[in-house]
């Protein structure tokens, strides 16, 4: 009571100019993005879809599609689906066909093929350009292919690993 | 007028500004409320993941499919580029608070870039080697995935032996020429009928590169106007004819929605008939033999413009 007795009228309007300032902005502003944020984590919680979804059409992709690694008959250009050429089995034509920047929010991707044969000990592997090598994956996949090397069909696994994904 | 002192404006700038901020705000979360309890929020995430989706399925698929997506009764605005499909109530995207989005993987050289203001119905394409996304554009499903030539096709000839149907014939020494001179008038054959003999005899003293000769084509149902490239098979320049036949194919379908369907054909030569017109093929570098439309067909004159299928050769060929 003493304190407020002595402090002046201009000393009384200091802290209220404080809040003025900048608690008032800063309320407005948590109150909307508080808004937004419930309004949008609502909206992504009810929208969800499955971990598995992503992976299983972007394997599908990797194997069928010509822009990867599916065989392509030189003679005729006709493609093989289901097929991939082991010569083909690079990054290079990795990021031809997920074409994502390294610093992307996109998942990212590792893929491995070997071969399932007696004796052979032939593996790739090769991964999108926004692969953490430090980061575990929180998805994988596999899938039985069928791998043309040195004019020969032969068995193999591809296994899909994915990172991230968090839209 | 009131005199207002420094710390007076001070103030008064300071209430000026609240009144702006709080109705700003104000307004803002009017606007999400209403969006959200029309749903609008939900709805933009599930189109928006369905759209990035429904890319990256078109994408696996390994031939050329349609994908037709009905957006609803929603006045939404879809931008489709830069690896995200963003859904938003308005076309500045900075002034939706609840605009949504989701990413998509794009294949190298096919990035979508698109912006929809409130269509009903998106199609979504892959036909050959293109994506296209619209709201009412017919995609051509009739494409190949072809490669790029590896130049110009030099000295060509394009050629209808079809007397009834004349196509002009274009002899050239390169695609500046075709493009500056246009084509010439001049036919091979067309004042008089020569064997296939003689015709041979014709292209081999012209040493042609390239040759392309148009016939019509024949099927037994009425509904059908086919193209058929039929192509030399084996030879060392197997593939690049095919490649010229892959892009004229591309080339024609673009052009006449009427094409119902194409194929590339390759046909072992020395096992044709002498009278047989392919026989044509292998006698120039690169050498396709086209078969275009159905004398049987509902409409036995398709494609009948002459200069617009020439053009589409042409283009075909500068691919």
């Amino acid at each position: 009571m003493i304190f407020s007795r002595v402090r002046g009228k201009k000393a009384q309007q200091v802290p209220q100019k404080v809040f003025h300032y900048t608690i008032f902005p800063l309320v407005l502003v948590v109150v909307f993005t508080f808004f937004v944020g419930t309004t949008n984590l609502y909206a992504e919680t009810e929208a969800d879809i499955p971990d598995s979804v992503e992976p299983t059409i972007l394997i599908s992709r990797f194997i069928n599609s010509p822009d990867c690694f599916v065989y392509i008959d030189k003679a005729s250009q006709r493609a093989y689906p289901g097929i991939l050429d082991w010569e083909k089995l690079t990054n290079k034509n990795l990021h031809d066909c997920y074409d994502v920047e390294e610093d992307s929010e996109s998942s990212a991707y590792k893929i491995t093929v070997v071969l399932t044969g007696i004796n052979l000990n032939k593996k790739a592997e090769f991964k999108t350009l926004n692969w953490e090598d430090n980061f575990p994956h929180n998805f994988k996949l596999e899938r039985d292919v069928k791998v043309m090397i040195e004019n020969k069909v032969l068995e193999a696994k591809l296994s899909l690993y994915k990172q991230g994904g968090e839209k | 007028m009131l005199k207002l002192g420094k710390r007076g404006q001070e103030r008064q700038l300071f209430v000026i500004f609240e009144i702006i901020a709080s109705f700003t705000v104000v307004v803002l979360l009017f606007m999400i409320a209403q969006s959200f309890s029309k749903g609008f929020v939900l709805q933009k995430s599930i189109i928006s993941k369905d759209i990035a989706l429904s890319i990256d399925a078109l994408n696996s698929v390994p031939g050329n499919a349609l994908f037709f997506y009905g957006t609803g009764s929603y006045n939404f605005v879809y931008t489709i580029k830069n690896g995200k499909v963003v859904v938003s109530e308005f076309t500045n995207l900075l002034i939706d608070p609840t605009k949504r989005s989701y990413p998509y993987q794009p294949v190298y050289g096919r990035e979508p870039d698109y912006v929809f203001n409130n269509p009903k119905l998106l199609v979504l394409g892959k036909a050959g080697n293109k994506f296209t996304i619209s709201d009412s554009e017919i995609v051509n499903l009739n494409r190949f995935v072809c490669g790029s030539l590896a130049g110009p096709p030099g000295k060509t000839m394009v050629d209808s032996p079809d007397k009834d149907k004349p196509l002009n014939v274009l002899i050239t020494k390169g695609i500046a020429t075709r493009l500056s001179g246009g084509f010439l008038s001049d036919r091979l054959s067309q004042n008089k009928d020569l064997s296939n003999e003689e015709v041979i005899k014709s292209i081999n003293d012209m040493e042609l590169d390239t040759i392309i000769s148009v016939d019509i084509g024949e099927d037994k149902s009425e509904g059908i106007n086919n193209v058929k490239a039929y192509i030399p098979s084996g030879g060392v320049d197997e593939a690049e004819s095919w490649l010229y036949a892959c892009n004229i194919l591309n080339s024609l379908s673009d052009k006449f929605v009427g094409i119902t369907g194409t194929a590339i054909i390759p046909v072992i030569v020395s096992e044709l008939g002498p009278e047989d017109p392919k026989v044509i093929l292998g006698n120039a570098k690169h050498s396709v033999y086209l078969e275009l439309g159905n004398i049987g067909s509902k409409d036995p004159n398709f494609p009948d413009d002459a200069s617009k299928v020439a053009t589409a050769i042409l283009e075909g060929m500068s691919s």
